[in-house]
């Protein structure tokens, strides 16, 4: 492929170079061209086009209605539709390229790029309603307007949208002369900033205040804000041009014109240079004063790009834009730079010429640094048989470069991102992009572009070899071929569908059902669904799709249980009870465990029918015995502060039904096997039950009812109540050891220690002395009490222990002596601290007395 | 005593972010209301928010009071806005409801109520707060914590009743939620390349895992570059014995006698009352923490003696003004170090109390496997002699797992004693046990511990407490289970280092699985590849993550 220097048609402007570059000829259909509303969305994206009611045309033909069309930036056709509703105030473009069209009584509609109206519909309140709109700026996510009385209306966010009152600009204004927007992307505050020009001066307005700037330089006609949202450039009424910093405090720069009256267009290249539309040339003002000028015929319309400016005329689409750092690097005429250097040597090569060679060499030690250049130019250039040009010669330098100097994947990064440019700069695409401002929109930017314009297969192709996202593209083309497809029958669509969706990660088959819901086709949402991978998705709408058996179903598998509640939740309100018990039965267990846990806490009665009806003995013995026990507890909460016959005879209907539910629960627990104790345990209490509240009515004291039944004995001892206990005990089959525990406890605590030696002397005690030595113990009874019982111990080893422990050391010696116990002998010899008093040296007597024992 | 917090980042995996995380969405609910407010707090949320932030950044979001959540009303609230941080609970749920209800019937001034639920609303707080009519007065958020982090190495997901809920209730929630937190844990540091499980619950959080795994699709964190080597899954229910023993580390018995909650312990110390915070950042405590408590009292006294020995040193006329200095930085540890001998002191006169020798004791000889027909008696013993139902409980457990089942001898005797000793409402108490399997009657055979504790080395009653080589010294000789489980899984391939004598006593499901980047078509990644980057791993140190389910 040949390619052609592209200095041709490059123009020094001080000392850059920019060049005006035809992107597409445009044979659209529109006639009129000067009289029409023309409106391109930044980014490459699509133009509206829409006759300009503003102006007076002689309208022939049938129709008076203007017809709104949309086309690419190749000039296209995406849509058209006839504009029925009211006069347009202004047109914009979303940042996902919906159409934004205000009416002048402040609707707002949105429209796809393909021209169907979405059911976005908004207004900006009854108030503009009434006044109508003079100014409308729409910026990508959001829109500013100016009403007949001047008041400012802002609304931010497409999504919510709600329309915000600005700051009022003051009593006494003149009409404004133009009206501009700082994005939120690019202010202090994250909010919009409105630049009115009125007067000669300009109002800084935001939600709180309006501040004027800039006095005595207007009437300033044409305003328009850098892409970065720092400069603000001026046109005024003398023909000045005048570029501030954003606030209006400084003038950056400053040039004469010798035009008056307003310009035709007035907008930024990239953010260092002002393109301002004159009558019939095109002036091009960069930074420092210098210009360069192109002809114009007819109306043109300029759409500010990162790097550049773009140029709609009646036939053309031209980008402007400064030369490529990169590009000028190789191609300004006489460049010596390496990076040029290493192109020509290519060229040689190619050609045969053995200079190659010695080009090469002169630059070896800069060859990554050339070969990377050549590779930056090859990006920046719009022109394929450059691109590839470029990208020989960086393959040439590779060769001679070592293996890590360039990046491995640098080549074939530019490769691919030119691939990928080059697609969308093709006609049939029309999305115009140079490399910066793909960065800025970034892949999956300009994926979503291609989808939304239906180009699905070179949007895939695009995420696939970047590595992004594929799913969005494939659910897109999903509900577009839904959309399409409304007279193909469900498996025949579900087929097509499954054809290219399936073995896909992470699929997001619920928005795609939830499209076929939207059109109606229920049965292919729920076939749809049932393949979606992520539960939280699939659930809730296949409950609104009224399949809530197959929601539970699904619930139950993902193993969350909040799924599972929303689905029981909607189940046991849409069906009859038994219906329900039966189909939650039916599902897996975790189903009937988790509707369980919430009737147990919330609705007790539920669970009782629940468990009634599916035979949970287990549940309802439990159910019925926790609800004795509240009872009891609520009867014995009620006893403690009431008196009076009434309330004692519901207390006493209190304590009866406390009983006939412990008695159930004793059926229920009966009915099960292994619950036998339970069951008979349930009958105990009952009895126990009983007979404390004979206790009561006959000692007249109410202190039984609640005791466990050790408890209880304990209570009748204490109150000298023998033969009460000794009823409990046979009551309850307590048995004798037990029995003599309790007293022995008893009598420790009471620190009745004659009445424990009484007890210590009964004859076939059921219990060892150790029970009457712990009692001791742990109420501290004197030595003399505690050796008495010691002395009863069996063995000697047990008897020197505890001895010592209540330091009784002379005994605890000699049981220690006795069992041969060495390690205790020692240990006591520790206690007396050493033999160095009289019981010492009896203590060490005694161990070598043993010592020699053992030895013999 | 100020609390200090565990530094995080200082452990195997940096885990700081977990309390930066936390700590944010605490403000942005907290900002999410403007003026003063009052914020209520369930008690489950109050007890380790301590953790994750301090009253002062509460006032400077506008806290003016702080209250508990519960059954009570809440009486005249002086701030506008109400707001509510609890788990997200029926229980609640109801609170709540009833308080707003009961608010505004009172009158006065009008509240706005907003609600937290951690770790994230629920249809069923808010099915709540529709029966109840409240919802439309209610702006409902999320608190999302899972993980709480204790240490720099101890993370928790405090579902203190999980396990009941999962043996009992056959509610797998808890379950879903550890699934969920570990998932983010993989979504910060890379996906686990090896799952290794043991037990039901363990095998229903991996299906959890793999199935998150597949939801999250091309999001999903891949097994390449992950910093994490391997996920460990133990069901509680494989090993209960470890928790119902009686722990005897330092760390175990601070806990059992004294009782650490949120990684803080309050004793009674020279007729005081004292709050200590417990955790890594205290290098006494990090040092101590896992010695077995016979042995603290020695090491204690031989810092203390060092401590002293040295500052005699320092009276020598030519110490140089560099070795007074190392000897004041050393003198900062003082204070820490007396602490602790407090602390040891408190938690001797605890284990001084009768029942303890002999609760030991019955551990003992049951998880030695000797002595049975005694243990059972001193189990009756310490019923007649009152101790807390707790112990008894524990034992009769640990009697029942280690004897697969309480001998039928003693099994309804014991029962009976525990009714008429505690009182007969414990009949729910035993019947839950049962019903979750903790408590049962003895059936014949064989019991499967004996084959475990030969299988897995539990019993190496030579083990030296003090200078121990091996987890045995934590119970006195006894290995848990637990840890066995855990050296198995780290040491070896799948579960081989355990004998097909082991696993059969285990009874437990077992499995071994690798998690594996999805390519874009669905094909998997052969796995020689996952092989071949696992033995490549060798070199760095392992970080494997175990968590217990169920507690």
């Amino acid at each position: 492929m040949s390619w052609q220097s592209p200095v041709g048609d490059w123009d020094a402007c001080g000392d850059r170079f920019y060049e005006k570059t035809e992107l597409y000829q445009l044979g659209w259909e529109v006639s009129d061209f000067d009289n029409q509303r023309v409106c391109c969305a930044r980014e490459g994206g699509p133009i509206a086009v829409v006759r300009d009611e503003r102006r007076i045309v002689l309208v022939t033909g049938g129709n008076t209605r203007p017809v709104l069309k949309i086309f690419t930036s190749a000039g296209g056709v995406m849509g058209a539709l006839v504009w029925d509703k009211g006069s347009i105030a202004g047109l914009g473009w979303t940042s996902a390229n919906e159409l934004v069209v205000v009416e002048v009584t402040g609707e707002v509609h949105m429209l796809s790029m393909h021209g169907k109206i979405l059911p976005k519909q908004f207004s900006l309140g009854q108030e503009v309603a009434n006044e109508g709109i003079t100014h409308c700026i729409i910026y990508p996510t959001g829109l500013v307007a100016l009403s007949a009385s001047h008041t400012l209306w802002s609304v931010s966010g497409w999504e919510d949208p709600r329309p915000q009152r600005l700051a009022p600009m003051g009593k006494g204004i003149t009409p404004p002369h133009c009206i501009a927007a700082i994005e939120p992307a690019h202010t202090l505050s994250g909010c919009v900033e409105v630049l009115v020009a009125t007067g000669d001066h300009v109002l800084i307005v935001d939600a709180d205040s309006a501040q004027a700037h800039a006095h005595g330089q207007g009437p300033l006609l044409a305003l328009a804000v850098a892409p970065n949202g720092s400069f603000v450039a001026s046109f005024s009424e003398g023909g000045r041009l005048l570029v501030w910093t954003a606030d209006f405090t400084k003038v950056l720069s400053e040039f004469e014109t010798d035009v008056t009256g307003p310009p035709k267009a007035l907008a930024w290249c990239g953010t260092d240079s002002v393109v301002v539309c004159l009558e019939d040339t095109v002036l091009m003002v960069g930074p420092y004063g210098d210009c360069v000028q192109y002809e114009l015929e007819g109306a043109v319309h300029l759409v500010p790009e990162v790097d550049g400016v773009r140029m709609v005329t009646a036939d053309r689409h031209e980008l402007l834009r400064r030369v490529p750092d990169a590009l000028q690097d190789i191609f300004s005429t006489g460049s010596t730079s390496v990076a040029a250097t290493l192109f020509d040597a290519r060229k040689m090569f190619d050609e045969g010429n053995a200079k190659a060679d010695e080009k090469l060499r002169s630059i070896v030690h800069s060859l990554p640094e050339a070969v990377m250049n050549c590779i930056a130019a090859a990006g920046a250039d719009m022109d394929p048989a450059r691109q590839a040009a470029l990208l020989k010669a960086a393959v040439y330098g590779r060769a001679f470069c070592g293996a890590e100097a360039v990046g491995k994947l640098a080549l074939r990064d530019a490769a691919m991102s030119l691939r990928v440019l080059n697609a969308l700069r093709s006609p049939e695409v029309g999305v115009p992009l140079t490399n910066r401002q793909l960065e800025a929109l970034t892949v999956e930017g300009a994926v979503q572009r291609l989808v939304a314009m239906h180009h699905h297969f070179l949007a895939l192709k695009m995420a696939t070899a970047a590595g992004t996202r594929t799913d969005v593209v494939l659910v897109h083309w999903a509900c577009a071929k839904i959309t399409a497809s409304q007279d193909v029958p469900d498996d025949k669509l579900m087929a097509v569908l499954e054809a290219k969706l399936k073995g896909r990660q992470g699929m997001q088959y619920a928005a795609i059902a939830a499209h076929a819901r939207s059109l109606g086709r229920t049965s292919l949402a729920a076939s749809l669904l049932d393949r979606e991978p992520r539960a939280s998705e699939q659930v809730p709408l296949l409950l609104n799709l009224g399949e809530e058996a197959r929601a539970l179903g699904k619930a139950v598998d993902s193993g969350d249980p909040d799924l599972v509640y929303l689905a029981l939740f909607k189940m046991y309100s849409a069906r009859p009870l038994s219906d329900f018990l039966a189909a939650i039965s039916s599902t897996k267990p975790l189903a009937r465990s988790l509707f369980l846990a919430y009737c147990a806490k919330t609705e007790p009665e539920l669970l009782e029918e629940v468990l009634k009806v599916q035979g949970g003995h287990e549940g309802l013995a439990s159910l019925r015995f926790k609800e004795a026990l509240a009872t009891a507890a609520a009867a014995k909460a009620a006893s403690a502060g009431t008196v009076g016959a009434r309330t004692i005879r519901s207390l006493d209907l209190m304590q009866a039904d406390v009983l006939k539910l412990i008695e159930r629960s004793a059926d229920s627990w009966g009915q099960l096997r292994d619950y036998g104790l339970q069951s008979k345990g349930a009958q105990e209490m009952v009895s126990l039950r009983k007979l404390q509240s004979d206790l009561e009515s006959e000692t007249g004291n109410a202190c039984f009812l609640g005791l466990s039944a050790v408890g209880t004995v304990r209570q009748l001892l204490r109150l000298g109540n023998v033969r009460g206990a000794a009823r409990v005990r046979a009551e309850l089959k307590i048995s004798d050891r037990r029995f003599t525990w309790l007293k022995i406890r008893m009598l420790g605590a009471a620190k009745d220690w004659e009445g424990l030696e009484a007890l210590g002397r009964e004859k076939k005690l059921p219990v060892g002395m150790d029970v009457f030595i712990a009692a001791c113990k742990a109420h501290g009874a004197p030595p003399a009490t505690t050796a008495k019982f010691i002395a009863r111990l069996p063995e000697a080893r047990e008897k020197a222990e505890e001895y010592a422990a209540i330091g009784m050391l002379t005994e605890a010696a000699n049981a220690a002596a006795q069992s041969k116990d060495t390690d205790m002998l020692s240990a006591i010899q520790g206690m007396v601290g050493g033999s160095s008093n009289p019981l010492g040296a009896a203590v060490s007597q005694l161990k070598d007395r043993l010592s020699a024992g053992v030895s013999r | 005593m100020t609390s200090v917090v565990p530094n995080l980042d200082e452990g195997p995996l940096p885990l700081g972010y977990i309390r930066e995380e936390a700590r944010k969405h605490l403000v942005d609910a907290l900002d999410s209301r403007r003026g003063k407010k009052v914020l209520v707090l369930d008690p489950r949320v109050s007890g380790f928010l301590g953790l994750l932030a301090e009253v002062p950044l509460l006032r400077e979001h506008g806290v003016e009071q702080l209250l508990h959540l519960g059954a009570e009303p809440l009486g005249d609230v002086p701030a506008r806005n109400i707001i509510y941080l609890a788990r997200s609970e029926i229980q609640n749920a109801q609170f709540i409801a009833q308080h707003i209800k009961t608010t505004t019937k009172q009158g006065g001034t009008p509240h706005e109520f907003a609600v937290f639920f951690m770790p994230r609303k629920t249809t069923l707080c808010e099915h709540i707060f529709q029966q109840e009519g409240v919802f439309g007065d209610i702006v409902v958020g999320e608190f999302p914590v899972d993980f709480i982090p204790f240490d720099s190495d101890v993370l928790s997901l405090e579902l203190p009743t999980a396990f009941r809920e999962v043996a009992l209730d056959g509610d797998n929630s808890s379950l879903y939620y550890a699934a969920r937190a570990l998932t983010q844990l993989q979504a910060r540091f890379g996906a686990f390349p090896v799952i290794k499980g043991m037990g039901t619950s363990a095998a229903v959080v991996a299906d959890l895992l793999k199935r998150m795994r597949r939801e999250a699709g091309s999001d999903a964190p891949s097994v390449g570059g992950s910093a994490l080597s391997m996920l460990v899954l133990v069901d509680r229910a494989v090993d209960p014995a470890t928790p119902l023993a009686t722990q005897l580390t330092y760390e175990g018995t601070v806990d059992e006698m004294l009782g650490i909650s949120n990684g803080v312990v309050s004793m009674e110390s020279q007729g005081r009352k004292e709050r200590m915070t417990l955790n890594s950042t205290d290098r006494t405590y990090k040092d101590l923490r896992d010695v077995s408590f016979a042995a603290v009292g020695p090491r204690l006294g031989t810092r203390a003696k060092a401590l002293q020995s040295q500052y005699k040193d320092t009276k020598a006329p030519d110490r140089s003004l560099a070795e007074l200095k190392e000897f004041a930085g050393q003198l900062k540890g003082l204070p820490q170090l007396q602490r602790h001998i407090n602390l040891t002191d408190a938690v001797n006169q605890q284990l001084a109390k009768p029942g303890m020798r002999t609760r030991v004791a019955i551990e003992h000889s049951l998880l030695e496997g000797h002595g049975l027909e005694a243990a059972c008696e001193s189990i009756e013993e310490l019923m007649y002699g009152e101790e807390p139902l707790l112990t008894v409980l524990r034992l009769l457990c640990l009697l029942s797992f280690t004897q697969g089942g309480v001998p039928k001898k003693w099994h309804d005797g014991l029962r009976r004693e525990l009714l008429h000793t505690y009182g007969h409402e414990h009949l729910l108490t035993l019947a839950s046990l049962q019903a979750a399997g903790l408590l049962r009657r003895q059936e014949g055979g064989r019991p499967a511990f004996a084959a475990l504790r030969r299988s897995l080395r539990l019993s190496l009653p030579d083990t030296d407490n003090h200078e121990p080589d091996d987890v045995a010294y934590t119970f006195n000789g006894y290995a848990p289970i637990s840890l066995r489980l855990v050296q198995a899984a780290v040491g070896g391939s799948g579960w081989g280092q355990i004998n097909e004598e082991g696993l059969k006593a285990l009874g437990a499901l077992h499995f071994e699985r690798r998690q594996q980047d999805a390519e874009e078509d669905g094909s998997a990644v052969p796995s020689t590849s996952a092989a071949s980057a696992a033995a490549g791993d060798n070199t760095k140190r392992r970080k494997v993550v175990v968590m217990f389910l169920g507690g």
